[in-house]
């Protein structure tokens, strides 16, 4: 136990760089994930014969294995940091994706009519209506996305992209317990804060009138 | 239907359907060369059985439907030609499944068609407490509610009060009290018809109850097949009804109650009465025996002189009690006959605890008391007529 404790006293520099790497391999590929499958998914709702495909394909990279994606990476875009952010950001789309188009779907054709008729235009049913209630679905889905996209950050580290995952890959090459130890703890702790932090949003974000009951039907 | 003054009758209709066809897919047309002309200010109610183009109609008012071919004016405008977006802010839309937005308290929910129209939520308080109090409900205590907070019949206010508050001349309302218990569905209508007293709006109401339509509307337009079978006023149904369908939509059974109104006969009991030369002895005999508290004094010939009871008698001295006859009688007594109908009899009664039924020739045949009359109306009354 000293021994964990001198490694983290000897190596803290280095495991607070790692950290922050981590963290913007991460961030940098949730924002990214969110810029493409929120649109996409309010795109789909609108289309949704193209909603299929999309959601097919969008499946099928979720099967690959994670390690291997990393290592499709390499002949399309070399090593480092932008092909770890773009195979992450191709992990993350499917929940978000997913949970925006069923999110919106899933608000009451009723209050489409009633807003329509009351002379709402499209842009304003979305902005007013199904975006407020669809809300808290999308936010799920990006709770989702950060807790895997932190984890499977750590395997970037197979193609030199940096992060936690260096120093754990180092610990096991050494078969040193306390090395691993002082990766993978600082990423469940970020996998717990980032957590915590969303549901705090989630939380603040949903409307008063939609926290008691989950009715959409109004 | 009017004289020919086209230019004026074209300024008193809030709406009107010019030729109007619209047909879904391949199928037939659901309305075809469609007419209708929609008095101002009027409740009017549409109604017919399911796939008449109630609804249809309804929504091609506020262009959630285009027409194929005719024209619909609203009080003299083509809404062709106008956005319907701009079209749909000016109409009031409720619909049954009421479609409150969950996420906005009822103060947004209301405010928010003028909203759309630009006008500042602070602008506009004053204008949802005014409509808050129109419907019954107390703005300090609901207007920051949700509206999962509310029970159906309250959120369904609200859903009426939204439609009201753009101040528009037509409020289209699709079934909007069918999704409610009977409870509430019988206190609204009643609401709407008291509110359309102080708003005075033209609400087009689209319904499958004809019960609720004879109760709510000033003008039933009878729909099957996307053709009008009858327009005439709720009165006017039930007194001429124009075919056989009518007849049948409206309910064999109404008309059977409509020709046989309930009358005296319905609520009379046997009577129980004594001779005018009778002596107060005999009257307080006859009274401690039939345990009742009134008797009527007949003549001879059995026919009414008066009514005679412990309320009468209290004033007389004790010395009279044996030897003299009855003279307390009250002869001003009102008489009714076995036709004559409830209404009148329950004015009568409130006057009266006791009332002679008599035939032509003015001979008893009954009476018709106070308990007696609630106890029978109570056992056959159903009770949702009570509750109005």
């Amino acid at each position: 136990m000293s021994l964990f404790w001198e490694t983290i006293q000897s190596d803290w520099p280095k495991i607070v760089q790692k950290t922050l790497e981590h963290v913007e391999l991460s961030f940098i590929s949730i924002i990214l994930a969110c810029l493409i499958a929120i649109p996409t998914g309010i795109y789909m709702t609108t289309h949704k014969r193209l909603a299929n495909s999309v959601i097919t394909v969008v499946s099928v990279i979720q099967t690959i294995p994670s390690l291997a994606l990393f290592g499709f990476m390499i002949p399309l875009l070399g090593i480092g940091k932008t092909p770890a952010i773009v195979a992450l950001t191709l992990y993350a789309l499917l929940p978000i994706l997913q949970n925006t188009y069923s999110g919106i779907l899933s608000v009451s054709p009723n209050l489409i009519e009633a807003g329509t008729g009351m002379g709402m235009t499209r842009r304003q049913i979305l902005w007013m209506v199904q975006l407020p209630i669809a809300r808290s679905f999308i936010l799920a889905g990006i709770r989702l996305v950060t807790v895997q996209t932190i984890s499977l950050a750590t395997i970037a580290t197979y193609i030199a992209a940096g992060g936690l995952g260096d120093i754990i890959t180092r610990g096991m090459s050494a078969l040193n317990t306390n090395m691993i130890l002082t990766g993978a703890i600082p990423v469940s702790l970020l996998v717990i804060a980032a957590n915590i932090l969303l549901y705090g949003l989630n939380r603040l974000l949903t409307p008063k009138g939609l926290r008691q009951q989950k009715n959409t039907t109004g | 239907m009017f004289q020919r003054k086209d230019a004026k009758t074209m300024s008193d209709a809030a709406l009107e359907f010019k030729q109007v066809s619209k047909s879904y897919g391949g199928g037939g047309f659901v309305l075809n060369q469609f007419d209708l002309t929609v008095p101002k200010g009027r409740i009017v109610t549409l109604i017919g059985p399911s796939g008449c183009g109630k609804t249809t109609i309804l929504k091609l008012i506020n262009r959630l439907i285009e027409p194929e071919s005719g024209s619909i004016l609203l009080e003299g405008t083509d809404i062709g030609s106008l956005d319907p977006v701009e079209l749909r802010r000016n109409i009031g839309y409720v619909i049954q499944q009421i479609g409150l937005f969950p996420h906005m308290t009822i103060e947004d929910n209301i405010s928010l068609v003028p909203r759309l129209k630009g006008e500042s939520k602070k602008a506009l308080v004053g204008k949802v407490e005014e409509l808050l109090r129109l419907i019954g409900l107390e703005p300090e205590q609901y207007r920051k509610r949700y509206p999962h907070e509310l029970s159906g019949g309250q959120q369904q206010r609200i859903g009426v009060a939204r439609a009201l508050a753009a101040n528009p001349s037509i409020i289209l309302m699709d079934e909007p009290f069918s999704a409610l218990d009977p409870i509430s569905r019988i206190q609204l209508q009643k609401e709407l018809i008291y509110l359309n007293k102080q708003v005075k709006k033209t609400i087009v109401f689209v319904t499958h109850d004809i019960d609720e339509a004879l109760k709510i509307a000033d003008h039933i337009i009878l729909l099957k097949d996307g053709a009008i079978v009858q327009a005439a006023s709720p009165e006017q149904l039930l007194q001429s009804p124009a075919n056989d369908f009518v007849r049948e939509f409206i309910g064999a059974d109404r008309f059977r109650a409509e020709e046989v109104q309930r009358t005296a006969h319905d609520v009379m009991e046997d009577a129980v009465s004594i001779g005018q030369q009778a002596s107060i002895a005999d009257v307080l005999e006859q009274l401690g025996r039939n345990q009742i508290s009134n008797l009527v004094v007949t003549s001879q010939e059995n026919s009414v002189v008066g009514i005679i009871g412990f309320e009468q008698l209290r004033y007389s001295n004790e010395s009279a009690a044996h030897s003299t006859r009855v003279k307390q009688i009250t002869k001003d007594v009102p008489t009714v006959q076995k036709h004559t109908p409830l209404d009148k009899l329950s004015g009568l009664l409130a006057e009266h605890p006791i009332i002679p039924v008599v035939d032509e020739s003015h001979k008893l045949c009954g009476i018709v008391t106070q308990a007696g009359f609630i106890k029978k109306i109570g056992l056959s009354r159903e009770r949702g007529e009570v509750v109005l």
